[in-house]
C-alpha cells in the first residue's frame, strides 16, 4: 500500500504531458533518423528558447489566476525599442539591453496596476496592453523594420558559451529563476496563495495587490528578455514578430498542468513549452506538409490537455477514496 | 386655537422632507438612468467629437458603411455575449469564422451544388464545432478558455485541411448577395444583423432557456439545484456561438468574394472586448445583447473616426487598446461605487 501511494504521488507530481512528450519523442525518433541528433536537439532548444522564456513569465501570472495575453506585443515592443535605442540614438549595447528589459517590466507594471488596482479583468487588461504595445511598435518607425545592427548584437541569439547556444543558456536561466522564485521564496508562496484564495489572503491582512503587480512585472521582464533574443537572432526587429506568441505561451502553461488558478509549476510550464516545440519540429523533420501539420497540432494539443485533466482527476479521486 | 401653530410647523417639516425625498429620489433615479445609458452617451459623445472635426462622418453613406462594417462583428459578438453570460468565454470564434468561410467556399467553387447547401454546410460546421466545445466544457468539465482554445486549433486544422494552401475566390452572385446586396436601400448584412439582434434579445429575455443562461452564469450550483439543466444550457450557448461565428464568416467571405486562412483571426479579440466594453460581465450573469451592439459600434466608430481624422493606421491599435482598457476600467469603477 505504501508503495502504491508513493507511486501515485509520483504520478501526481509529474505532469501527464511529460509522458505524452516522451511518447512523442520515441515516435519521432523511430520515424526519422534526423530527429534525435545532437544538431537537431540543439536546434529545437534554441528555436524554442523564446517560447520557453515567455512561458516562464506567463506561468507566474497564470498561477495567480490571471491570463496574460500581452507578452507577444510586449516582446515585440521591447525588441523595437532596443533597436531604436541602438540605431537612432547610438547607445552602447548594454544600455540597449537594459532599455528592452525596462520596457518589458514597465508594461508588466501597467498590466499589474490595471488588474490589481483598477480591477479590470486580466484578460481585457492584458489584451489592451497588447494592442498598445503593438501600436507603439508599429508606429515608432512608421511600420518599418530596424536592421543593420553591429555584429556583436547577434551574440544573444546566435552566439554560444562552451558550445551551448546563448538562447539555450538564457532560457535555462529563466527556468531556474522561475523555479526558485515559485518554490523557494516568500513571493512564490504569495503567488500560490493569490491563486488559491485571494480573498482570504487579503482578509488575513496581507497586501496581495503588490505581489500581483510583481507577478505581472516579472512576466513583462521575461517578455523583454524574449524580445532581446528574437531581435538578436533575426538581426532585425520587426513590428509584428511576436504576433500569436501570447497564445502559444498560454497553451504551453496550460499543457504543463496550470488548468486553474493556484496550480502549475515552472517544471510543468517548461515541459508544456517543449511539447509544442518538439511537436512542431518533429512534424517538420518527418516531412508532414504544412496544412496537415496544423490539422495535427490542434487535436494533439487539446487531446493531451483533456488527457492530463482526466488523468489528474482520476488519480485525485482515487487517492481521496483510498484515504 | 393652540393647536393651530403645531400643524403648520409639522406640515412645513413634512413638505421640506418631501422635497428632500424627491430630490434624493430624483438624484438616485438620474444616476441610475445615467449608469444604464452612459455607454450610449459615450458612443454619442464620440460621434459628436468626430463630427465636429470632420463633417463627413455624419453623412448617411458613412453611417450605413459603419453599420455594414460592424454587422459581421456584431453577429459574432452576440454569440460571444451568450457565452460570456454563462460565465464562460469562447476563444474559438475567429477560427470557427474561418471554417464557415472555408466550407462555404469549398462547396461553392469545388462542387456543383447550389449555394443554399453551401450556406447550410457552413452553418452546420460552425454549430458542430461549437457543440464540441460546449461538450468539452459541460461534460468533460474543462475550463472554458482551455476547451475553446483547443477548438481554435481544431478549427484552424479543419480550414487548412479543406483549403490546402490555395484560397477560394469567385463565388456566384446569389451567394454574394448575402454580403453585398441591398434590400430597401439598406445593405443586406445589416438586415441579418438586426434580425439576429432582435431574436437573441427576445430569446434571452423571454424564454426559459434564455433566463437559464443568466442563472447559469450567475451561480452554476444554484442553477443546478433549482432544476436547470446546466449541461444543456452550456452546450447550447457554445453551439449558438459557433453558429453565429460561422454565419459571420459566411457574410464576410460573401462581401470579400474570397476566402483565405486568416480571414477570421482578427475578429476574435474585438468580439471579446466589445461586449465587455458594452457592459457584459466576464464573471457571467450580467449584460445582454445591447452590450455587444454598443461595444462593437464604439470600436468601429473609433476606427472609422480615426481614418477620417487621418490618424495613421499604425497608431490606431494603440488608441483602441487604450480605449478598451479605459472603458472597462470606467465600468468597473462605476459598478464598485454604486
Amino acid at each position: 500500500m505504501v508503495n502504491r501511494s508513493k507511486f501515485r504521488a509520483f504520478f501526481l507530481r509529474v505532469p501527464t504531458v511529460a509522458w505524452v512528450l516522451l511518447l512523442m519523442i520515441i515516435v519521432f525518433t523511430i520515424s526519422s533518423p534526423h530527429f534525435f541528433t545532437l544538431h537537431n536537439i540543439s536546434n529545437i532548444l534554441s528555436q524554442g528558447s523564446i517560447l520557453i522564456i515567455l512561458s516562464m513569465g506567463v506561468i507566474v501570472v497564470k498561477i495567480t489566476g490571471g491570463i496574460e495575453l500581452s507578452v507577444g506585443g510586449v516582446m515585440t515592443l521591447a525588441g523595437m525599442s532596443m533597436a531604436a535605442a541602438l540605431m537612432k540614438f547610438d547607445w552602447p549595447i548594454p544600455l540597449c539591453l537594459i532599455v528592452a528589459l525596462l520596457v518589458g517590466t514597465f508594461f508588466g507594471f501597467l498590466n499589474g496596476i490595471f488588474v490589481a488596482k483598477m480591477g479590470i479583468p486580466s484578460f481585457i487588461a492584458t489584451l489592451g496592453c497588447q494592442g498598445m504595445a503593438f501600436g507603439i511598435a508599429t508606429g515608432m518607425n512608421d511600420g518599418r523594420v530596424f536592421s543593420g545592427f553591429p555584429r556583436q548584437m547577434g551574440y544573444f541569439g546566435g552566439g554560444s558559451i562552451l558550445s551551448i547556444p546563448v538562447p539555450v543558456c538564457l532560457s535555462a536561466i529563466a527556468f531556474l529563476s522561475s523555479f526558485i522564485l515559485l518554490g523557494y521564496t516568500r513571493f512564490g508562496v504569495y503567488v500560490y496563495a493569490i491563486g488559491g484564495n485571494e480573498e482570504s489572503l487579503v482578509l488575513s491582512g496581507k497586501a496581495a495587490w503588490w505581489h500581483k503587480v510583481k507577478a505581472y512585472m516579472y512576466s513583462g521582464f521575461m517578455a523583454g528578455l524574449a524580445g532581446i533574443v528574437v531581435t538578436s537572432r533575426n538581426m532585425t526587429s520587426q513590428p509584428m514578430v511576436g504576433f500569436g506568441m501570447e497564445f502559444e505561451a498560454f497553451a504551453a502553461v496550460v499543457l504543463g498542468g496550470s488548468f486553474i488558478a493556484g496550480r502549475g509549476s515552472a517544471i510543468g510550464a517548461i515541459i508544456g513549452a517543449l511539447f509544442i516545440i518538439v511537436l512542431r519540429n518533429g512534424l517538420n523533420v518527418t516531412g508532414v506538409p504544412t496544412y496537415l501539420q496544423l490539422a495535427i497540432i490542434g487535436p494533439a494539443l487539446i487531446g493531451s490537455i483533456v488527457l492530463s485533466i482526466l488523468v489528474e482527476r482520476g488519480l485525485r479521486n482515487r487517492s481521496y477514496a483510498g484515504k | 386655537m393652540p393647536v393651530n401653530n403645531q400643524p403648520s410647523a409639522n406640515s412645513k417639516r413634512y413638505i421640506l422632507s418631501l422635497i428632500r425625498v424627491c430630490r434624493e429620489f430624483d438624484r438616485a433615479r438620474v444616476r441610475q438612468i445615467a449608469f444604464r445609458f452612459f455607454r450610449v452617451l459615450g458612443l454619442l459623445l464620440l460621434c459628436a467629437i468626430i463630427t465636429v472635426s470632420n463633417r463627413n462622418f455624419i453623412r448617411l453613406a458613412n453611417l450605413i458603411n459603419i453599420l455594414r462594417q460592424a454587422s459581421a462583428q456584431i453577429i459574432i459578438s452576440i454569440g460571444m455575449t451568450v457565452v460570456l453570460l454563462t460565465g464562460g468565454i469562447d476563444l474559438s470564434v475567429g477560427s470557427v469564422m474561418t471554417v464557415g468561410s472555408a466550407v462555404s467556399g469549398f462547396f461553392l467553387t469545388q462542387t456543383g451544388l447550389p449555394w443554399p447547401i453551401a450556406l447550410l454546410a457552413a452553418l452546420g460546421a460552425g454549430t458542430a464545432l461549437g457543440l464540441i466545445g460546449g461538450i468539452l466544457v459541460a461534460k468533460v468539465k474543462l475550463p472554458p478558455p482551455i476547451a475553446t482554445y483547443g477548438m481554435l486549433w481544431i478549427g484552424k486544422g479543419v480550414s487548412f485541411g479543406i483549403m490546402g494552401s490555395t484560397p477560394f475566390f469567385g463565388f456566384c452572385n446569389e451567394f454574394r448577395y448575402l454580403g453585398k446586396g441591398y434590400l430597401f436601400g439598406i445593405p443586406f448584412p445589416i438586415w441579418i444583423m438586426a434580425v439576429l439582434v432582435t431574436i437573441t434579445f427576445l430569446f434571452l429575455k423571454y424564454t426559459t432557456m434564455g433566463r437559464s443562461v443568466y442563472a447559469t452564469g450567475a451561480n452554476q450550483f444554484a442553477a443546478k439545484a433549482s432544476g436547470i439543466r446546466v449541461d444543456r444550457v452550456l452546450i447550447s450557448a457554445y453551439a449558438i456561438s459557433g453558429f453565429l461565428a460561422a454565419l459571420g464568416g459566411v457574410i464576410l467571405c460573401a462581401r470579400l468574394n474570397a476566402v483565405d486562412q486568416d480571414i477570421g483571426a482578427p475578429f476574435l479579440l474585438p468580439a471579446i472586448a466589445g461586449p465587455v466594453m458594452g457592459g457584459t460581465s466576464m464573471e457571467g450573469g450580467q449584460g445582454g445583447v445591447g452590450s455587444s451592439v454598443i461595444g462593437a459600434l464604439i470600436m468601429i466608430v473609433l476606427t472609422n473616426g480615426m481614418n477620417l481624422l487621418g490618424i495613421s493606421s499604425l497608431w490606431q491599435q494603440f488608441v483602441i487598446g487604450l480605449v478598451v482598457v479605459l472603458a472597462v476600467w470606467l465600468d468597473v469603477a462605476i459598478k464598485k461605487r454604486s
